[in-house]
């Protein structure tokens, strides 16, 4: 988008991203350190977003850092994993590369729960809603809170 | 009885003459070409109370007298002036001064559109809106009750509904939807009378784009509940669903107009409506591009001005030589 038009979408997707880290438990292990938010994308929308209003705020005592990823191998260990629209191709071999992990993957394209995403972007209409895979969230040892599944647009159970 | 009418008549003629006798009335007009207005008017408000009341031109004068006391603070002297001039023209019973009289109403009449201009330019607005329909209101009820203010309206309301919008940029929380209101409802006017103006359809839709927009921009990034971020995206798509149509109706009456590309583009991005948003911003970015090429010829260093050629080229105006180009110099540049 250009730089004079008023970015809705990339405000609209970041505050979802830290919404769901306020609504989703990780496993011990992932509870010490800093709170890691990364994009794999290469457009620096919701990456700019994300790093100036949420890099150094806190999930609960984790301070929160913003990393933005050029390939999945640079990937090891993070809390979100925001892939963007022109990188979801790569959402198998991603989903491969982390299957050990407990990163709540993030994509913006139809049919990414079925590929492995947890939390999928999605229209509800001309609004941006998000559905959810809960057992891919058991995959990744993740715990959903009521609320975001009780407000999603979809829900695989 | 018809020997009676006469004598009744000439019994007014005498009184009248005796009044005249008095000769207030070319007193208070030798003091008003002095421009002694104070004296004048309390000459002419003696002459009143004399049978020269029944003179038009004593009403006339007290008009023109009343008229030139006008202050800026108050219209207390321009009401007596319109008074008198009533006066004068129901004391004009051959009809002779009609015409004149007539032009001294509408040149003091219009003294209350002048106000409205000047306190639009002033930014006094709900007074300007008061003047304005003062003017009006007497306009009808003493010079035509059949004028037709369409023209008026539109250029006026147009001009009141664009102050009202350029103080939201300053306003918030009540006052903010307060402006909002009272500019679309002057647009609201200008549609009635001409629901095709353009001004009125791009203005109206913008303010409620920016309503949308600012909605989501401006929500607190850490204390917003999940529930209120759902509520604030419906409640955008609602305002920018209704952008849509208006600022539709504008990019058809003015095609090229930057205005009416830029906000479409705007409103389909909001709306998430991808293919469209692509239309319209390629459009825009046509436009644009020899202005970014130019600017980075002036300033190959402006970073924000070559991140606009790299999205470019890269989404709108796809050129792979280009976007290489322009994305290697961003790469140069860092940060």
């Amino acid at each position: 988008m250009s730089n004079q038009m008023k970015d809705t979408r990339s405000v609209t997707k970041a505050l979802f991203l830290y919404t769901f880290a306020t609504l989703i438990d990780w496993p011990e292990d992932y509870r010490k350190g800093n709170f890691v938010i990364g994009v794999l994308s290469s457009s620096n929308d919701v990456y700019n977003e994300l790093n100036t209003k949420y890099k150094g705020k806190s999930i609960g005592s984790q301070e929160i850092v913003i990393q933005k990823f050029a390939s999945k191998s640079e990937i090891d260990k993070v809390h979100i994993l925001y892939l963007g629209q022109d990188k979801s191709d790569e959402i198998t071999s991603l989903t491969t590369h982390l299957k050990t992990k407990s990163t709540l993957i993030v994509t913006d394209k139809d049919g990414h729960l079925s590929k492995g995403a947890v939390i999928n972007f999605v229209l509800d209409g001309s609004k941006q809603s998000y559905e959810i895979s809960k057992p891919n969230a058991k995959k990744y040892n993740l715990v959903i809170a009521t609320k975001l599944t009780s407000l999603a647009y979809k829900v695989i159970e | 009885m018809r020997f009676f009418r006469n004598i009744l008549f000439l019994g007014l003629l005498l009184c009248s003459g005796l009044g005249l006798g008095q000769d207030l009335t070319p007193k208070a007009h030798a003091l008003y070409q002095a421009k002694d207005y104070d004296s004048a008017k309390v000459v002419i408000d003696m002459a009143i109370q004399t049978p020269e009341k029944y003179n038009s031109q004593t009403w006339q004068l007290r008009g023109l007298i009343y008229r030139k006391l006008e202050t800026t603070e108050s219209t207390v002297n321009r009401e007596i002036a319109i008074e008198s001039f009533v006066q004068a023209r129901k004391t004009d019973t051959t009809g002779i001064y009609k015409e004149k009289i007539n032009e001294y109403l509408y040149n003091t009449i219009i003294r209350y559109y002048n106000d409205a201009v000047n306190q639009l330019n002033e930014n006094k607005l709900s007074e300007s809106e008061k003047s304005y329909v003062l003017y009006k209101s007497k306009y009808i009820e003493l010079l035509d009750p059949n004028k037709n203010f369409s023209n008026e309206d539109l250029e006026y309301y147009n001009a009141l509904g664009g102050s009202y919008s350029r103080t939201l940029v300053q306003l918030s929380g009540k006052e903010y939807e307060i402006a909002l209101t009272l500019a679309v409802n002057c647009y609201g006017k200008v549609l009635a009378i001409d629901s095709m103006n353009y001004t009125a359809n791009l203005n109206i839709a913008v303010m409620y784009y920016n309503k949308g927009a600012d909605l989501i921009l401006n929500q607190d990034p850490i204390n917003t509940p999940i529930e209120q971020l759902l509520e604030n995206i419906a409640t955008a798509e609602t305002l920018f669903l209704k952008a849509l149509p208006l600022m539709k109706k504008a990019y058809a009456l003015n095609p090229d107009n930057l205005e009416t590309i830029e906000g479409l583009s705007g409103i389909y991005f909001g709306l998430n409506d991808q293919d469209n948003y692509i239309i319209f911003q390629t459009k825009l970015d046509k436009i644009n591009l020899p202005k970014y090429l130019e600017i980075y010829n002036q300033n190959p260093t402006d970073r924000k001005n070559i991140e606009e050629l790299v999205r470019i080229y890269s989404s709108t105006l796809k050129d792979e030589t280009q976007y290489q180009k322009f994305k290697a110099i961003l790469d140069q540049l860092g940060g």
